[in-house]
């Protein structure tokens, strides 16, 4: 049985190529492992862990046109994650994100506008490796953003279509339930949560029920040349206090290569923010470079159609850039300098407001960042809470 | 899988009047959230206010206004405008509907016991921020047209005239090479005039003034005429409670540009005023320099809570805050779109931790337009639907004047890029503007229609008591 290799989910800090034997996972292979799925049947057992996952990015941009504030420094990534792994078959997460109080809107915030932590996840996990099956609770990650991000990868640069659009959140409260099959070749979770996302409370008494399913073809062969991921998505769903639908239907195939990786993804919506009459779709068209090239390159164009039943809403977005990939300082810790370029061409009815003719907006940009995950066994004591005195 | 099984359910399309219905209501709890982390009756007291009439509704729907031309949508209209860079980033005044104007006594103008010359301009920038210069335009007349629309007596070549005279006084305000000053507002007409007349009559007579505070043979220093609670329409002036009074004296102790010897004579809590802001706090203060029992030198002014503009549900490119923070936006939009310095000498910004308040005059000038008045006045036949569409070209001129006079979010000179759009193109903003106004109307009652019954279907909150504890900052 071949390990959970995080090789796709470049870039990695912590990456230890265990041997295939029946001792417990290293630490440093549960940190990297961010499926919402179920591991695949017969995976090792999993000793204590704590880990950490940090990412933060700085980002200097230019925008033309000019709209007032088109050169700036942007925060673009901040996230810290600490994880227990290993608690038997549990595992804890929870993460903090950087948010600006007051948003960009806003002219009341905290101490100004100061940066805020905010909980974007604080999940309860129960592996059963035997047999292929998890579950979590909690504030815990979108079935389907959370399926194709891996693959992409490059966070830092730009959150996945539906994420990116705000299709989908990043995180609502609720839990999943998955399943994979042996040899890792179909992952199936099924999803129940609140439907507001993370940063509202639930507003209705329906609930989003979602599925995603991940078919691996490749999985079954022995030392397989490249990844292959074939997905799909079903959300029925409703949003605000009356209860408004909210679904999504999205499909999705990914190929992972040392050297290069693609995809392509689409996700067509029924009712947006509240409003049934907004019925967007789009998709992203990606390719990147793998881990096993000396730079960090990336090609990504996505269409977004504002709402299928109005005409000349769509907007275009290519994003291109790339960098070195950087000597890992002490050896472990990813540190990328990538220049970037995105350009948005608005269709006529497709901007803020309504017009007789498009607008394209160019933003270059220069980013730093820093990736981090580390994990370090530590020491589980069976009896803690039932210790005399207690 | 799921798919398959929502297709066996059914999902019956709500009708479009629903989608809308339910739409609203997100709107209102999303717009109104920071009152409801407070006081939920106060929400629901603005609520049964924009139920109870169409122009309150207008005045408390500005994020609804936005929302529609911001989602691409049926109801959103398109323009033919907006093609010229930055033109869509034009200082806005915000929410510039009549009511949002006020006569303000001319500073560089002299002034005679019997005679002082007004000037006519902005009044409120709660709203203002950097947007699409046809989103004010379309605001401002929206209110006329409301206004005349509800006072039964201007049919449709009525509503045609207005839009003429808004379209025609904002072109040729920004074609024009000086602006014109609207400090004789007496000669744009009757219903102007009368408006002015109201305004010179109250603010000379300090009706304000006289009408809220007295003396007593128990209290010889004036003080205000409080009562016990709001009445029954939720109108009234309170004593300050102790964290009231405090938060008061909080606020005075920040105001650096009042004469040596100002002193607070008495403050008082006033509930009730207002649409978009009913539920804000409102502090009524009292203030003289010394300790001289003259009246002459007694004013009143008002310290109002502001809170952030409204946002713009599924917006791309977001309007980003550009006024800079926390005090300096009550000023700032003052400064940069009136047409003379200190219309208002005492407005300013000020804070209380994280709360912000501006202070303006209450006993003197300025003075409001009323909806109201103008509907009665022209359906009573006081004045005419040719004076009213005067009054509306006027307010439109004094909207084209602070649009062209304050700087682009690029800081650039939008005089000239609302030149470069408007070129030649009267009869296309008139055009545009009958059409995105007909639309506008239409929907507005509507929305009344559709809050009244959702009041009813959900209750005096929209159900918002559902949601449990405060909702303050959940709302993105």
């Amino acid at each position: 049985m071949t390990p959970e290799l995080p090789a796709a989910t470049e870039p990695i800090a912590v990456v230890e190529t265990a041997p295939t034997t029946t001792l417990p996972a290293p630490c440093s292979a549960l940190v990297t492992e961010r499926f919402v799925a179920a591991p695949a049947p017969g995976q090792r057992p999993v000793s204590p862990c704590l880990g950490v996952r940090a990412d933060i990015a700085g980002r200097f941009s230019a925008q033309v046109p000019d709209d007032g504030i088109s050169r700036r420094f942007d925060l673009s990534r901040g996230r810290l994650e600490l994880g227990l792994w290993g608690l038997g078959p549990a595992q804890l997460r929870v993460a903090l994100s950087a948010t600006r109080s007051g948003g960009t809107t806003g002219y009341i915030g905290i101490d100004g506008e100061a940066f805020v932590p905010t909980l974007p996840l604080a999940e309860a996990r129960l592996d059963d490796r035997k047999h292929g099956i998890s579950g979590a609770a909690g504030l815990v990650d979108d079935i389907w953003v959370m399926a194709l991000e891996p693959a992409w990868s490059l966070r830092p640069v730009a959150a996945t279509y539906a994420e990116d659009r705000q299709l989908l959140p990043r995180s609502d409260v609720g839990g999943w339930l998955g399943w994979t099959a042996p040899k890792d070749v179909v992952s199936v979770t099924i999803a129940a949560t609140a439907g507001e996302g993370a940063n509202l409370r639930e507003r209705n008494e329906g609930k989003d029920l979602s599925t995603t399913v991940v078919v691996r073809p490749l999985a079954a062969v022995a030392d397989p040349p490249l990844r292959l991921n074939v997905m799909g998505h079903a959300r029925y769903g409703t949003r605000g206090l009356t209860g408004v639908k909210n679904h999504r239907f999205g499909a999705a195939v990914q190929v992972e290569h040392g050297w290069l990786a693609g995809g392509l993804e689409t996700l067509v919506a029924e009712g947006m923010e509240g409003d049934a009459t907004l019925r967007p779709a789009g998709g992203s068209l990606w390719v990147r470079t793998g881990p096993d090239l000396p730079a960090v390159a990336w090609l990504r164009a996505d269409v977004h159609d504002a709402n299928r039943q109005t005409r000349d809403d769509t907007a275009w977005t290519w994003r291109i850039g790339g960098g070195p990939r950087l000597p890992r300082l002490g050896g472990h810790v990813p540190f990328m300098a990538a220049l970037g370029y995105e350009g948005t061409h608005y269709a006529p009815n497709a901007g803020l407001t309504a017009t007789t003719r498009g607008a394209v907006v160019h933003t270059v940009w220069l980013q730093l960042g820093v990736q981090v995950e580390a994990g370090v066994p530590v020491l589980w004591t069976r009896g803690a809470l039932e210790r005399p005195g207690r | 899988m799921l798919a398959l099984l929502f297709l066996g359910l059914g999902c019956a399309p709500p009708t479009a009047e629903d989608a809308r219905a339910d739409w609203l209501v997100d709107a209102l709890l999303r717009d109104n959230a920071v009152w409801l982390s407070r006081d939920a009756s106060l929400f629901e007291a603005k609520l049964a206010t924009m139920a109870n009439d169409p122009y309150a509704f207008l005045r408390g729907t500005l994020g609804v206004a936005w929302a529609d031309q911001a989602r691409p949508g049926a109801t959103r209209v398109a323009t033919q405008f907006l093609s010229t860079p930055g033109a869509d980033a034009i200082w806005l005044a915000g929410d510039p509907h009549p009511e949002n104007f006020s006569l303000f006594a001319a500073p560089h103008l002299p002034a005679t016991v019997y005679n002082q010359p007004l000037c006519i301009d902005l009044e409120d920038f709660d709203g203002s921020g950097h947007g699409p210069w046809t989103w004010d335009l379309r605001r401002l007349l929206l209110g006329v047209r409301l206004a005349a629309d509800l006072s039964g007596a201007c049919d449709a070549a009525c509503a045609a005239s207005l839009t003429d005279a808004v379209a025609d006084g904002y072109f040729d305000t920004i074609q024009t090479e000086r602006v014109p000053d609207l400090c004789a507002p007496k000669t744009e007409g009757e219903a102007l005039g009368r408006a002015a007349e109201r305004a010179e009559s109250d603010a000379l007579g300090r009706v304000a003034f006289e009408t809220l505070t007295g003396r007593s043979v128990f209290q010889p220093e004036r003080a205000f005429l409080t009562g016990a609670a709001p009445d029954t329409s939720g109108d009234g002036v309170l004593s300050l409670t102790p964290a009231e009074r405090a938060q008061v004296e909080r606020l005075w102790r920040q105001l650096d540009d009042l004469p040596p010897g100002a002193r607070v004579v008495d403050a008082a809590r006033r509930y009730g005023a207002g649409v978009a802001s009913q539920p804000a706090v409102r502090y009524l203060v009292l203030w003289d320099v010394g300790d001289s029992a003259s009246d002459a030198d007694d004013h009143l002014v008002q310290l109002r809570e502001v809170v952030d503009p409204p946002l713009i549900p599924g917006r791309f490119r977001p309007m980003v805050a550009t006024l800079g923070p926390s005090v300096d936006r009550v000023r700032a939009p003052a400064d940069a779109l009136w047409s003379h310095d200190d219309l208002d000498p005492w407005l300013l910004g000020v804070a209380d931790g994280a709360q912000l308040f501006k202070r303006t005059s209450w006993s003197d000038l300025p003075a409001g337009l009323e909806a109201d008045d103008l509907a009665d006045d022209l359906a009573e036949g006081k004045t005419t639907p040719e004076d009213v569409a005067a009054l509306a070209g006027a307010l439109a001129r004094r909207l084209a004047g602070a649009h062209r006079n304050a700087p682009t979010l690029a800081g650039e000179d939008a005089a000239a890029i609302l030149r470069t759009e408007l070129s030649g193109r009267r009869e296309a903003l008139r055009a545009e503007l009958d059409a995105a106004t007909d639309r506008d109307l239409q929907q507005l009652y509507a929305d009344v229609e559709a809050l009244r019954q959702m009041l009813e279907h959900l209750g005096p909150d929209l159900g918002a008591s559902r949601l449990g504890a405060p909702m303050l900052e959940e709302i993105e």
